[in-house]
């Protein structure tokens, strides 16, 4: 017997709100595992991208500014706040035995007031002997920064050609960074020529905490990398023994917190993806097995009609496929209108770096989500379509089931 | 096809009233600065309100006015317009603050544009089906 291929679909019409209810647990599941993946990949992304973006073995900083705990504030979540020690510190740090790379910054918070455009950190370095801000701008920027020319993050709301005001500076912005997904987003990256204007503009306008300071005398932080042939360590304990006044941090040490808080994230996100796939499993084999043993009689009807019942379990299957189809495209676009446009909000929530994959990256997991919420589906049905497949007309259609 | 159409000028009036009184009350733009000052996300937010009063309007009015298919279909067609409208106000047509974590930018945003887009994809099934259901009658 040949059975109309618009059969399923016609199934499918006949009864909208049981497929209704299908599609829907089918979209849930798909929702959980493209979301959950994807919530899991930004994060790593984001972790991955704060190391990369920190790029130095060490950092050194004036010792009130470590035991203040301000320094992971503003290089870690994105808070303003700067702090300096004296240039010859610098000098002194440079001497340590076992120095392979070493590069000061400067840092500087604008103001919210009328003097600047917005509050921002500031961070000034030197491109000369920069080796961790330099590397990520020439992304973006190829050219040689000019003095008062800024670099924006990616959250800020300012473009090339624009012009921003710090301290009564006006300040153009040259280039704007891809996203980072860490609080460099909502920084502003200048050379070491311009920040020390900025600097010595604040102190003009006594919106500087520092009341006695050079801006050509003086440095924030002193990023280093090892020599090849000198542990982190060593170098680290010779600056903390030997330089009086500032502290020597290993940056990994400082990005431990947000490793263990991103660990007990995706922990928690793989279980919950795990749970809502076997329970989605289970309803679904439940749903069907139900809605396939209400349609006994449907079924019967077209086996007497000269149905096979390979023909039946494929009505089956066919119609399985469809609802899976249209639930898991349902799923995966309810997680990219979530979770795409509401990313900052998400960020925040989490306090994490936060940092969305490639779009072709995306369109892999949106085909994954789809895949594997079919292939739930078709399993789930299965068991009902074998079923289906041996049943006993004549029992059937006598109303004995 | 009757009810299909019935459901989506409901969902349709629904959307209008969370974007209108949403972008009000719950997903709303930044607050006042400390000297009671607006930024210009504000403006942004009264813009949303009003064009989202108007979508609210037109639609009950579809759903509840008229019988015809072929107005309502109309109607469906104007809402899509304003929809898009609607979601070109947040940082194009009027600008928001300048940090993109702030208020305006993570939430207000990002909502009116989901909403809208909906209200577009809504509005453009009631246009179709609307005059589908004109023409069978």
């Amino acid at each position: 017997m040949k059975i109309s291929s618009a059969l399923p679909l016609r199934n499918l019409r006949g009864n909208p709100v049981r497929t209704a209810i299908l599609i829907f647990l089918t979209a849930i599941l798909s929702l959980m595992i493209f979301g959950g993946t994807l919530m899991i990949t930004s994060l790593k992304t984001g972790l991955h991208s704060l190391e990369s973006r920190l790029g130095a073995d060490i950092m050194v900083v004036p010792y009130e500014a470590a035991t203040k705990s301000n320094l992971e504030t503003i290089v870690l979540q994105g808070a303003t706040g700067y702090f300096y020690m004296d240039e010859a510190k610098y000098q002194k740090i440079a001497s340590t035995e076992g120095i392979g790379q070493i590069s000061a910054q400067f840092f500087l918070a604008s103001a919210s007031s009328g003097c600047c455009s917005l509050s921002v950190q500031i961070i000034g370095f030197d491109p000369d002997t920069d080796f961790t801000i330099t590397p990520w701008i020439k992304k973006s920027y190829g050219q040689t920064l000019q003095k008062y020319d800024i670099i924006v993050g990616n959250d800020l709301n300012a473009f090339v050609g624009d012009t921003l005001i710090f301290y009564g500076v006006e300040c153009r912005v040259a280039a704007k960074l891809d996203k980072t997904g860490t609080s460099f987003d909502t920084a502003v990256f200048t050379n070491q020529e311009t920040i020390k204007a900025l600097i010595q503009s604040s102190l003009d306008k006594n919106m500087n905490e520092f009341k006695n300071i050079n801006p050509d005398k003086v440095v924030s932080c002193v990023l280093i990398n090892a020599a090849e042939g000198y542990t982190v360590e060593d170098v680290l304990n010779d600056i903390n023994l030997h330089v009086k006044k500032v502290k020597a941090v290993r940056t990994k040490d400082m990005i431990s917190g947000i490793s263990d808080s991103l660990a007990g994230v995706s922990d928690i996100i793989s279980i919950l993806i795990i749970v809502v796939w076997i329970a989605g499993m289970l309803i679904l084999l439940l749903a069907f097995a139900m809605s396939i043993s209400q349609r006994k009689k449907e079924f019967a009807v077209l086996r007497v009609i000269g149905a096979s019942q390979n023909q039946l379990a494929g009505i089956v299957m066919q119609e399985a496929l469809l609802l899976c189809l249209a639930g898991s495209l349902m799923g995966a676009v309810l997680g990219l209108l979530i979770l795409l446009p509401f990313q900052q909000v998400i960020e925040e929530f989490l306090n994490l770096p936060f940092l969305l994959p490639s779009a072709v990256q995306i369109a892999g997991y949106v085909l994954a989500a789809v895949i594997l919420t079919i292939l739930t589906g078709c399993i789930a049905v299965s068991v009902s379509a074998f079923r289906i497949s041996r049943i006993d007309t004549a029992l059937i259609l006598r109303g004995d089931t | 096809m009757k009810k299909i159409t019935v459901v989506l000028d409901v969902i349709l009036c629904v959307l209008s009233a969370l974007l209108c009184f949403g972008t009000k009350f719950l997903f709303h733009a930044c607050g006042p600065k400390e000297d009671g000052s607006w930024m210009a996300c504000h403006w942004a937010e009264q813009a949303v309100f009003g064009i989202g009063l108007v979508l609210l309007v037109l639609s009950l009015v579809m759903t509840f006015a008229f019988k015809d298919g072929k107005t309502k279909s109309g109607i469906a067609l104007s809402l899509e317009g304003i929809a898009a409208l609607a979601l070109g106000i947040p940082n194009h047509l009027i600008s928001l603050c300048m940090m993109n974590t702030m208020r305006c930018h993570a939430v207000m945003k990002p909502a009116v544009i989901v909403i809208s887009i909906c209200i577009i994809l809504c509005g453009m099934a009631a246009c179709i089906l609307h005059r589908k259901e004109d023409t069978e009658s």
